[in-house]
């Protein structure tokens, strides 16, 4: 809550400081761009019969709402702010069975059934007009029950003079500090099960987007992820064949993961686009993935888009992966965790933007006193995920999209 | 795949040749040619890394942090 508070206090300020700082009027003076302020909401939904925290079965049974904000804030003509702050508020019978061994009589509900977590990232980038460049930085932490995390983040991007190719290079290390909380029976003061409760992740992604013509456009990224230290989930449980006790998950401390994403958007005329995306997958664990999504824009007349989307990915198992009683206490490595099984999955569904010319309303005052701020557009999409595996979730959002008028800034 | 990968690259290489002046991209510069995903799609971006062993090359997060349940 702490975080929460903390991140509420700092968007106030940020906002409010920008945009009471306007001196007086001049003819020297130009108008920066709006202040943009998203609110999204998701309510998230799913459940399965293969909970890694029961060893591979039992319910997978989750709730999530996560409100979140999302600002961007032109300092300048060259230089802004992104901030980034939400709260996932979720319960889950799943991690309720830290407590509780699978298909336990005496099941008691305790403090590991919901929990919240809040995060909050904070960017700046300068953009250098005449080099067609911009770098930027960006600072993030998140927090919950078990686990905090921190991030730190770098990128560079330069464009050809005509701006019809750009490239961009970012990279980005979280570090992930997570308190150690083993399944309920396998609870001894005493006894540590992992040499380390420590996550790092050191994400490279290098990007090159083109302008192909006047009506196509696309995208080839490669990211290279290297994590070390904790990878596997303390309390996730894995059972052996020759042992009526769980034991908890054990994965590698390395993992090396190598993405390579090709994104394509065809203008095929005024009232349909084409947006389609292919993603490549490779890592050091054995797993190698092929992800498809496509995304068809329909604009009804002029404040109106239908965008009907579907999605198919496919993956084989990692080669630590087992179903329950597959292992045997010799194995070191070991996990009955089935995201990390040989599946398929799908998504389908819809999104809707209704984005009038003049926005949907206007409100004085509401952000900065005075001034008219703007409800520019709402989102509105609905998605159906299936595995092969029998998980299924469900998920809703909303998106009002505000402007804020920004100061004016002398121009010498 | 390295094949493959190899001429997407090169057809991209020899396209990009291809100028388009600033006036000519009316269809470029709307919202649904953004070559990134949307910020609508963040939460489902976020549940998908969780849900399957793959993640990266989308812009969205690749690692760090819990995904539990």
């Amino acid at each position: 809550m702490q975080l929460i508070k903390k991140t509420v206090l700092i968007l106030t300020g940020v906002i409010s400081g920008v945009t009471y700082s306007q001196t007086e009027s001049d003819s020297n003076k130009i108008q920066l761009k709006d202040i943009t302020v998203s609110f999204i909401t998701s309510y998230y939904e799913q459940d399965g019969n293969h909970s890694p925290v029961t060893g591979g079965v039992g319910t997978e049974q989750l709730t999530n709402i996560a409100p979140a904000i999302i600002v961007n804030i032109p300092l300048d003509t060259i230089k802004s702010l992104a901030i980034d702050g939400g709260v996932d508020f979720y319960s889950s019978a799943s991690s309720d069975n830290i407590n509780n061994p699978y298909n336990d009589p005496n099941h008691v509900s305790g403090a590991s059934s919901k929990d919240a977590r809040s995060y909050i990232n904070v960017g700046y980038k300068k953009k250098n007009n005449q080099k067609h460049s911009s770098k930027g930085f960006s600072v993030g932490i998140s927090s919950e029950y078990d686990v905090t995390s921190g991030s730190v983040g770098f990128s560079l991007s330069k464009s050809s003079k005509d701006e019809n190719r750009t490239f961009n290079v970012k990279a980005k290390y979280y570090l992930d500090h997570w308190r150690l909380i083993y399944p309920v029976e396998l609870r001894n003061g005493t006894v540590s099960y992992l040499p380390t409760n420590l996550r790092h992740s050191l994400n490279f992604s290098t990007s090159g987007s083109f302008n192909l013509n006047k009506k196509i456009a696309a995208s080839i990224t490669a990211d290279f992820v290297t994590q070390a230290g904790l990878l596997s989930t303390p309390f996730h449980r894995v059972y052996m064949q020759d042992t009526p006790i769980a034991t908890i998950e054990k994965l590698p401390s390395l993992r090396l993961k190598l993405p390579i994403g090709v994104r394509t958007n065809i203008h095929i005329n005024d009232l349909l686009k084409l947006r389609f995306f292919y993603r490549f997958y490779t890592d050091n664990w054995g797993i190698i993935g092929n992800t498809v999504n496509i995304e068809l824009p329909i604009k009804i007349g002029n404040t109106v888009r239908l965008t009907p989307f579907y999605r198919y990915h496919t993956q084989t198992a990692a080669n630590y992966f087992g179903e329950k009683n597959s292992f045997t206490t010799t194995s070191v490595f070991h996990t009955s965790d089935y995201d990390l099984s040989a599946l398929t999955t799908q998504k389908y569904g819809l999104g809707i933007n209704y984005q009038p010319l003049f926005g949907i309303g206007r409100m004085k005052g509401a952000f900065r006193k005075d001034k008219i701020s703007m409800l520019k557009s709402m989102d509105l999409r609905y998605a159906y995920y299936f595995r092969s595996d029998g998980f299924k979730a469900n998920i809703f959002t909303l998106g009002l999209n505000f402007t804020i008028p920004n100061r004016s800034i002398n121009i010498k | 795949m390295k094949n493959k990968i190899l001429i997407v690259l090169a057809i991209l290489s020899l396209s990009s040749c291809v100028s388009v002046k600033s006036y000519q991209k009316m269809y470029l510069n709307d919202s649904d040619m953004v070559l990134s995903d949307k910020e609508i799609e963040k939460f489902e971006i976020g549940f998908q890394t969780y849900r399957e062993g793959v993640s990266g090359a989308n812009g969205g997060k690749s690692g760090g942090g819990c995904g539990c349940n």
